[in-house]
This record gives structure tokens, sequence and C-alpha cells, in this order.
């Protein structure tokens, strides 16, 4: 089916058509069709105009279904032309058309179709327009809560009660590009909900700027939700003041990024000390992003009254939540470089396009390898860790991760240079469950790629571990295409995704007094020496503080006088005396015989002894192709040995030998 | 990479002396000599990264430290251009310089017997 000259060209309608072959396939012919029929009804352009932003805007903002677009098209036809099932009948197939039809009349429900002025007319279709879009919001919330019930969580009674809240408070309001105001706050609590925040702050989203835009108060959102539901609210409300505060004197000084240092890192170290607030701020850093994805969908030059909001990226980084913060410098770069981002994106899929049998095979062999055996994994390989689960999943992550490696990379984007071996074509992570078997299977993981050849050709070009305990290894295959291959934990693996989980910060926060209780733990040397340690620290974690040399040197311990593990976890108090393995070379120099292991990174607690690890595997760790060793067999070994005696028999030289 | 194990390598000597002798009592020794060339630095690295590296170590091993009764010399000749084949690395027109590598090999020379392989390498 093809769409009436008129439409051709038109970015709006283009949008729609991109959005419904995503979602709805089938129906798109419908969609086209309804399109031409309002080209034809429809005496005037501003109408037609009108009708396709509607539409426009509707699926920007979520999957909507073909009937949503089509009675959002085709209802003023219905109301002043009187289109009725007949005319659908003629327009669409026969089971089709009473669908659509029906749908498009429900939206009219309670509302008067005598309407003689053009303002009566402009204000009828103004209620028609809102109860559709009524109705998409109602999908929106529907999906919300199946991605909540899909994360484990039954109870969801507090949602609802927000959502009915929101829905009271938002009744007849439109947003900045004329959609109902109810479907921002939906949408910001889903990017939460995916995010797997708790239900209650995903409640608080659906709530976040009712007190500001309504009559609503706070002691309302308490006694209709509940009193975490209040709190987050306020807290987020408390956010807002203090930020604006910062960034008006800010603006007034005339400075581009916070001069005001001491306001921003009062409102920093009360984040710090208050999970309501840092709560708060995801709903905040949530509500950017939402604002810059309509920025980001909306085409170039279309006109917009959508404005990006406060920029929270400062303090987000500042906090070190990396996961917000990272996808809205993404989205930032996004929204301003359009052009480019379009360049980067086409050539990011050509190369995965191209790199797909490469990308597959490798996928293949971490299967074979880790995955799917009865005798435990790693049994292929020839060595195996009993009761352990690995799944690999496989990312391509080209909205993210690309794009920042090529800004970094490359400085000024130039897509011609992105190619497979400079930017990581797919992540694999291999999730290893339970989590005191990662250190495990990490062994497992390099003795194998010591042994095997199948995984040798893919030679490991460097190695990290990253802030969240995961470890990152650079593989590059014989074709030179680079992948990441990330073995964590699933704790680890959600850590990653999201930054840091509410109520548990990090320990490098633990410096700030209030987040300090109970969270650090104090151990004394044989000197009497104190060291504060993070909770969970275990004896690895005193050598490192003494001294990185120390920590790599370490063999053994004694806590409180008897012999301790080294991986044993300390409490507060403990007496520890480190035995490192040194010697004089001289005489005189103090040398320390080093005795890490790639898996100690597991069990330390501080960011010092993860970075030193970190730095001497990356120094000493070494394998090359000539690393994998197998056996000959006895017919390859037979063939290539009476090939040399053949040679040299008869040759004087050789036959003198003993 | 391929490696030669005890049973092939006494299997060469065997060929080369047209004796079956009882080999129980010399296995340890010729396992011991058969790992030299596989020696790690350390946790991971390999101290002889390359095939032709480990074949002259165990040439050079199997000439001095002598485990057979008979034939040590021919022996180790004929295992490092068996290693070297296994492993690729094919030879050509060397057979008049034998005793130079030999040389090489009674002297520990790593880095002189390398080059006489690199030297007859067939490009």
């Amino acid at each position: 089916m093809k769409l009436c000259e008129q439409l051709q060209g038109n970015t709006q309608v283009q949008a729609i058509m991109a959005k419904m072959t995503r979602t709805s396939k089938k129906q798109v012919g419908d969609v086209i069709w309804a399109l031409n029929k309002l080209v034809e009804t429809s005496p005037r352009a501003q109408t037609v105009e009108q009708r396709i932003g509607k539409a426009y805007v509707m699926c920007i903002y979520t999957d909507p279904l073909a009937e949503d677009v089509i009675a959002m098209l085709l209802h003023v036809a219905h109301s002043n032309f009187k289109a009725s099932l007949k005319h659908f009948e003629e327009w669409f197939y026969k089971g089709k058309a009473q669908k659509y039809f029906q749908w498009m009349v429900d939206a009219f429900h309670g509302i008067s179709y005598d309407a003689r002025t053009e303002k009566q007319k402009e204000k009828r279709t103004a209620v028609v327009d809102y109860n559709i879009m009524k109705r998409v919001c109602d999908r929106m919330y529907e999906s919300l809560v199946r991605t909540i019930k899909s994360k484990g969580i039954k109870d969801t009674t507090y949602l609802l009660a927000a959502y009915n809240l929101a829905q009271k408070a938002y009744e007849g309001r439109l947003g900045e590009m004329g959609e109902p105001r109810l479907a921002y706050p939906i949408s910001v609590a889903s990017i939460l909900a995916g995010a797997e925040m708790d239900v209650s702050v995903v409640a608080a989203a659906l709530l976040y700027d009712i007190t500001n835009l309504t009559d609503c108060t706070i002691a309302d959102v308490e006694s209709k939700c509940n009193l975490h539901v209040a709190n987050y609210v306020e807290a987020t409300v408390r956010l807002h003041r203090s930020f604006e505060a910062i960034h008006h004197r800010a603006e007034e000084s005339d400075h581009p990024i916070y001069p005001d240092a001491k306001g921003f890192q009062d409102l920093v170290r009360a984040i710090r000390g208050d999970a309501k607030l840092l709560s708060a701020l995801y709903i905040k850093a949530a509500d950017r992003i939402h604002r810059l994805r309509l920025l980001c969908l909306l085409p170039d030059g279309a006109p917009s009254s959508l404005s990006a909001g406060p920029d929270y990226l400062p303090l987000l980084k500042k906090l070190h939540l990396n996961y917000f913060a990272s996808v809205i410098e993404d989205l930032e770069w996004r929204a301003s470089n359009p052009g480019y981002y379009r360049a980067i994106t086409e050539r990011y899929e050509d190369l995965l396009k191209r790199n797909a049998p490469y990308i597959a095979s490798t996928h293949e062999d971490l299967r074979n390898c880790f995955v799917h055996h009865t005798e435990g994994v790693g049994s292929s390989v020839g060595m195996s860790v009993e009761n352990v689960d690995v799944n690999i999943f496989e990312y391509h992550y080209l909205s993210l991760e690309v794009q920042n490696l090529a800004k970094e990379s490359i400085g000024l984007v130039r897509p011609e240079k992105i190619n497979e071996s400079s930017v990581p074509l797919c992540d694999f992570d291999l999730v290893v469950e339970p989590a005191e078997k990662v250190s495990a299977f990490l062994s497992l993981f390099v003795k194998s790629y010591l042994n095997r050849y199948h995984l040798t050709r893919r030679t490991i070009v460097d190695y990290s571990v990253d802030g969240y305990g995961r470890f990152v290894f650079v593989i590059q295959d014989a074709q030179g295409c680079i992948f990441r291959l990330c073995i964590s934990s699933q704790a680890n693996r959600d850590l990653c995704r999201i930054g840091y989980r509410q109520h548990a910060l990090p320990a490098r926060q633990t410096k700030e007094p209030s987040a300090s209780v109970g969270v650090t733990i104090d151990v004394y040397l044989r000197n009497g020496k104190r060291i504060s340690l993070p909770k969970g620290a275990c004896v690895l974690d005193v050598a490192f503080a003494i001294h990185p040399e120390v920590g790599l040197a370490t063999k053994g311990a004694t806590v409180n006088g008897h012999q301790a593990n080294l991986y044993d976890k300390l409490r507060d108090g403990d007496r520890v005396v480190i035995d490192a393995d040194t010697y004089r070379k001289d005489g005189l120099t103090k040398s320390f015989v080093p005795h890490v292991k790639i898996n100690w990174v597991v069990f330390v607690a501080t960011d010092k002894a993860r970075r030193a690890i970190a730095k001497w595997c990356h120094d000493n760790y070494e394998v090359d192709d000539s690393a994998g060793d197998v056996e000959a067999s006895d017919a390859a070994a037979n063939s290539a040995m009476d090939s040399a005696i053949a040679a040299l028999k008869g040759v004087w030289d050789f036959e003198q030998l003993e | 990479m391929n490696k030669l194990t005890a049973r092939q390598l006494l299997r060469i000597n065997q060929k080369l002396t047209n004796e079956e002798s009882d080999v129980s009592e010399m296995l340890d020794q010729i396992e011991e000599i058969l790992r030299l060339p596989y020696q790690q630095d350390g946790k991971f690295a390999y101290v002889y990264k390359n095939a032709i590296d480990r074949a002259c170590v165990l040439g050079s091993s199997i000439v001095r430290l002598r485990p057979f009764e008979k034939k040590n010399s021919q022996t180790a000749v004929v295992a490092v251009l068996t290693l070297l084949e296994l492993n690729d690395v094919v030879l050509e027109r060397y057979e008049n310089n034998i005793t130079e590598l030999l040389s090489f090999l009674e002297e520990g020379d790593l880095l002189g017997s390398s080059r006489w392989v690199k030297r007859y390498q067939s490009k």
C-alpha cells in the first residue's frame, strides 16, 4: 500500500510508520490507509497536520496500538463529517473495521456530538484526543506493573494507589508536547523500574512533581499511599529546591560550572548521608533521561517547546552513579550531534553485520567450554568446577559504549575510523552462580586459556578489574575483532548496571561521618598502629593497607595470635600480624617476593588492594599463542619422526653421531 | 602447540637403535626432560615462548643429560626436527650441516641453535 503524494517526505509520518513497523507490522497497511483517508476527508491542510502531530506525539511517547493511531487520525472525520461504520467497512477489512470503529467511538464516551461553532469543535477534539491518550497511559501503566512483577515483586498496591492519585491530580492537564501530563511521570517511573529500583521509589516517581503542579500536598500522598512514598516525594522536592538554589547562584555569578563549591559539596554530603535524597536523585536523573530521550526522538528541525531541564550530571558524577551518568552523557551528546550519532550508528550496525559469524563463533566456543556439561562447568577443557551455573549474556552496546569509546579514542568523531579492532564489537557477560565460585571459575578460565588451542586463538590483549569487581578481559580473535569478556557474579553485574544500589554505599563513601557508623572496622597491627577498613575487609586488605608491595608478597598471617587464612573476614578490634615473603638481595635492600594470585581480587574489599592486584596482573600476566599446549597424536608424531629419519638417512655426519 | 610425549621420544630412540629395551626406568627421566621446554616463570608466563626455542631446549637437554643408553645425539637431532615439524616449522637443505646444530646443542647455545633453525626454515 502506498502513501498519498502529499504525505511522502513528511518526517512525522515517516517516524509514525517506523514505529508501527516495529510494534505491529501486520497493521502498517491499515495505518497508511487511515493516513490517506485523513487527507481525502479533511478539507484543510491544518487539520491533517494537527492530526499527524498528535499521532506522532503518541508514537514517540510509547508503543501505541494501530487502533489508537487510527482513532487519533480519524476521529475528527467521524465527528465532523459523520464517517460511519459503513465508511470504515469500505476502508478496512470487515473484521478490523468493526474493531477500529468501536475503539474510536469509545473515545467519545460521555461527549456530545453537537458542536456548532469552531470553538466548540476544537474543545470536543481536544477532549477526545485526551481520552485516547489516557487509554494509552493506562497501557503504559500496565506495562510498568509487568516490568516490576518480572523482577519478582508481587505487591504493587502502593503503586496502584500512587497511579490513582496521579490520575486524579493530573486530570485534564497537558504536557509540553500536548500529551496528557500523566504520561510523563509514567515514563519516568518506567525508567526507574527498568533499573530495578525499589517499588516505593517507582511509586514516588509517579508523584514527584505533583506538589509543584497541582494542589496535592505531601499529606495527601501519605494518606493515599504510605509514609515511604511521601518521604521520597518530599525528598525530591527538597532536592529540586536545593539544586535550583545552587543553579541560580551559579547563573548569577556568570560561571558555567558550580562556582558555589561549598553549596555543591554540602548537597553532595547531604545526599550521601540520606538514602531518601539519594533515591530522589535517581528520580531526577530518570526525569532528565526521559526529557533527553524525547529531544533525541524529535526529527531534525521539528518545532518543540521541550526543554532539556536542569542538568544533574555533575551531581551524578560526583556521587559515582555511573549508570545514570553515562546514559545522560550519551543522550546529551546524541541530542546535540544528531548527524554524527546517525553516522556512528550506521557504521556500528554495519560492523556488527559484517562480523556476525565471528561473534557467533566466539559465543558458541564460550558456550561449549563453560555451559551445558553434566560433569561440571569447564569439563570440556579438561578441568571442571562442580556445582556452578554459568550464564552467558551477549550485549551489542551500540547506544552507549561504542559512542563513548569512539569519542574517547578518536577525539573528533570520524565514523570511518571505527573498526573491528578499535572498538569492542560486543560484551559477553559470564555470570557465575553462586558468587563464591567466581574465583574458582576465574582460575578455570585462565587455565583453559593456557591449555586449549581453540581458546588461545583469541588472544587476551588487556585485563582489568573494573570498579564493580568484575574481571574484564579484552579479547582479540584471529580476524582482529575485539570483544570484551566480563566474569562476575549476578550481584556485581546488577551493581554495574545500576551504578550502586540504594542503601548500599560503596567503601569510598564511608569517610562521611553520617554514613560511616557501623560501616568501618578498626584493626591493629603488631606495632599497635590502627587501620580503618570497610566492613567485610579480609586479611589481605590489611596487608595492602600497609603497603601494596607487602600485600603482593603476603604468604600468611596471624589474627589475634592464631594462624589465619588470607581470605578470612576481620572483625572490629582484631590484632593482625602479616607475614610477607622478603629477602635481602645485597644484604641491605629489602625485596619482596610476590605471592599474589589473580583470584585475590574477589576477596579484597578495598579499592587500594584491587588496584594493586590488577596492576600486578596487568604487568605480569602474559598469554600468547604458544601457551595452549597439547600432546601430539601418535600418528602425527610417527609420521614426523619417520620423515626426519628418512631425510637424515645416508648423511655421513649424522650416521657418525652417538 | 603440539608437544612430544615420553613414549614418542622413546620410539625415536628405538627406531634409531633398532632395539626394544626395557624402558620403565627411563620414563621418569625422559618426562623430566620433556618438561624443561615448558618451564614457567612465575604463575603464567612461559620461559620459552615459541616452538623453535622449545625444540632447541629439548634437543640440548637430551644431548647433555643423555637419558638413553645409545644414540643420544641422533635422538636429540631427530627429536628437534620432529617437534619442529609437528608445529609446522619446515626445514629444507639442512642435512649436510647437522653437526653445526649438534655443536650448538652440546654447548647449550639456545641463541645459536635457534638461529641455525631459522636459517634453514622454508620461507
